[in-house]
């Protein structure tokens, strides 16, 4: 190509296939080897010399316009086209495949999309020899490891395999073949990894084996059955404590304070039926009280905030069938948030979690960060709502 | 999660089926979660502390240089104006972390119109690889900013950038977009971490270093980047300077 010439990019519309991920972004920013599908594009784009990107983009074009930040990385400008997939131009390259990799087996539904995703990262792990990052060192066992990583002398690392920057790899556990463990995670004593990809900040408990997997923090994403585990237990998987996604400490404070006073006003009122809300950390018991101010209906919520399961103020707790009424990116959208024992729908009289308000008031917030402002507005308005019987 | 094909593993079976069953009591589950607890946060100190410590020496570093040097901002910033009455800070867009421009500021030492001089300048660059722009005998530099050139005082209010979080004390040099635009793909790694005051080639040999060469010094900082390491950096740039070693 020469120098001033422009690429053209086309990204697949799979969001309706996101139902095992349950990412929250579209897969073209999923993990390949540490960085997003999308930036080895954009390397191979700088690679070729273009002068400028553009991206025809169905799914989800804000979030990759955001992660591109106008090129600025590449030095190269982006113009992310949001377009119908018919409207894609026929020269476009389609980013369903690593750069010079041969075409695929393109997804058709949850489990194989998972599996395609995996077969990207193991795909990446065998071309690592065209395309060796300046950070990464070589292992004298053949495979690459981030800068500042820790392996333990009595651990087994088997070619092919990539491990990134702050990782510790404990004694006796087995890294490969095939193994792509992103940034600051940990690999437990006597752990195994092979053809399985362990997402950034990730534990990886002791004695724990992951085989066609990708683990996800305190999930397992599990590419041979097809299915996303949540997993209870922090000594099999668990995120570690540099991952962004937990309820803050504001919130579980002022959740022991306000236990005690709603406990008291929930004496003698009766308890309605158990619900099931699907949190972050797997499924959650709760259940409301009928009567009273919203404070005494909801007192049984408040332990799971002091035990970091629920914020204060977010989305209200829904079950897997409320969820199924949206649509899959929406639903996961949802998922990956802690949801609230107050909601902003609350100050508007809407206290049904899945009615149409409130699910419009859910996803605004599940699509941004929460603000401090925001808690303590809604926070005091709240406090002594008292809903109409029902 | 077991079941994979390749289990061998170097305990026996009586060990391991010990281990898992300890998940089976109430007490002996609630001291796996208390070891794993307790490894987290040993992890999050050794690899976040790091970080914190980073940021909170350039805090204290960059906070105290601004007062101590005080006099020596007021001499310069009257020096400066007082030769040609142009402006006294000179604000430099230049590449930050991840690609991010941001205003760098420098007392300025050159005359006023420099960087509309700089393109008919540009053919005569000494440098050899093309990519960094730097030239020996500058006719757009002043006589104030021959002086404060030589001992990097131009350099001094760039502590306000590392105050505000745009820079640290010690990372690779922010290169301007020019030069940036002409990086491969394996030189933009360097923009992975944050740009900072002094690195390896500045306490090394400054501008006399070949673009390859700092590259590759700039790499080897990010490989082992540490506290301990910053603070040797630190304490050797301080010669460097005051020695005024390949400033021009």
């Amino acid at each position: 190509m020469s120098e001033t010439s422009a690429m053209t990019l086309a990204v697949p519309d799979w969001p309706d296939f996101d139902t095992v991920a349950r990412r929250t972004d579209p897969p073209v920013l999923w993990p390949v080897g540490g960085q997003p599908l999308l930036a080895h594009w954009m390397d191979e784009a700088r690679r070729r010399g273009a002068a400028r990107v553009k991206i025809y983009c169905a799914d989800r074009p804000h979030l990759v316009r955001a992660w591109l930040d106008g090129g600025a990385y590449w030095s190269c400008p982006v113009e992310v086209v949001p377009s119908d997939t018919l409207r894609y131009p026929v020269d476009a390259e389609w980013v369903d495949r690593l750069p010079g990799e041969d075409a695929p087996t393109l997804p058709n539904d949850g489990p194989t999309l998972v599996r395609w995703w995996l077969e990207r990262n193991l795909n990446w792990l065998r071309s690592r020899e065209q395309h060796a990052r300046l950070l990464d060192e070589r292992h004298p066992d053949g495979g690459w490891i981030g800068p500042r990583a820790r392996v333990h002398p009595r651990a087994q690392l088997k070619p092919p395999f990539w491990i990134g920057a702050n990782v510790q790899i404990g004694a006796g556990a087995r890294v490969g073949p095939g193994a792509v463990i992103g940034a600051r995670c940990v690999v437990e004593t006597d752990a195994e990894v092979s053809e399985a990809v362990v997402l950034d900040d990730s534990f990886i408990g002791p004695h724990v084996s992951l085989h066609r997997m990708i683990a996800d923090g305190g999930a397992v994403i599990d590419a041979k059955r097809g299915c996303r585990v949540e997993i209870a237990e922090s000594f099999i998987l668990s995120p570690t404590w540099s991952r962004g996604d937990r309820v803050p400490w504001r919130d579980r404070l002022l959740a022991a304070l306000l236990w005690l006073p709603a406990q008291l006003l929930a004496i003698g009122r009766p308890m309605g039926a158990d619900r099931v809300a699907s949190t972050p950390r797997g499924r959650l018991v709760l259940r409301e009280r009928l009567t009273g101010p919203l404070l005494a209906r909801r007192a049984a919520w408040f332990a799971p905030v002091v035990s970091g399961r629920l914020r204060l103020v977010g989305p209200l707790p829904r079950g897997d069938e409320a969820c199924a009424r949206l649509p899959i990116d929406a639903a996961n959208l949802l998922r990956a948030i802690h949801p609230g024992v107050f909601s902003v729908s609350d100050v508007h009289g809407c206290h049904q979690a899945g009615d149409e308000e409130e699910t419009m008031h859910a996803l605004y917030a599940a699509a941004q960060p929460q603000s401090v402002r925001e808690v303590f507005r809604v926070l005091p308005r709240l406090l002594f709502t008292w809903p109409e019987k029902s | 999660m077991s079941g994979g094909p390749n289990l061998l593993s170097d305990m026996s079976d009586h060990d391991l089926v010990d281990y898992w069953s300890q998940a089976g009591t109430g007490l002996g589950r609630m001291r796996l979660h208390v070891r794993v607890a307790r490894k987290r946060v040993f992890w999050a100190v050794a690899v976040g502390g790091a970080q914190v410590v980073k940021r909170g020496l350039d805090i204290v570093v960059s906070a105290t240089a601004l007062v101590a040097l005080a006099p020596v901002f007021l001499v310069t910033a009257l020096s400066i104006k007082l030769e040609d009455r142009g402006g006294i800070f000179f604000r430099q867009t230049r590449v930050g972390r991840r690609g991010r421009t941001f205003g760098m500021w420098k007392f300025r030492s050159m005359v006023v119109n420099a960087d509309a001089l700089k393109d008919t300048l540009l053919a005569e660059n000494e440098m050899a690889t093309g990519v960094t722009f730097k030239m020996k005998r500058d006719p757009r530099i002043t006589r104030v900013g021959r002086f404060i050139r030589k001992y990097s005082v131009d350099e001094l209010p760039q502590f306000w950038n590392v105050l505000v979080g745009d820079m640290s004390l010690v990372g690779p040099r922010p290169a301007v977009p020019r030069e940036v635009a002409l990086y491969s793909v394996d030189d933009r790694q360097r923009l992975l971490a944050k740009p900072g005051l002094t690195c390896f080639w500045q306490v090394g040999g400054r501008s006399s270093i070949d673009f390859a060469g700092q590259v590759q010094l700039d790499v080897a900082y990010i490989q082992s980047e540490s506290v301990w390491l910053d603070l040797k950096l630190l304490f050797q740039t301080v010669p460097a300077v005051l020695l005024g070693k390949g400033a021009f």
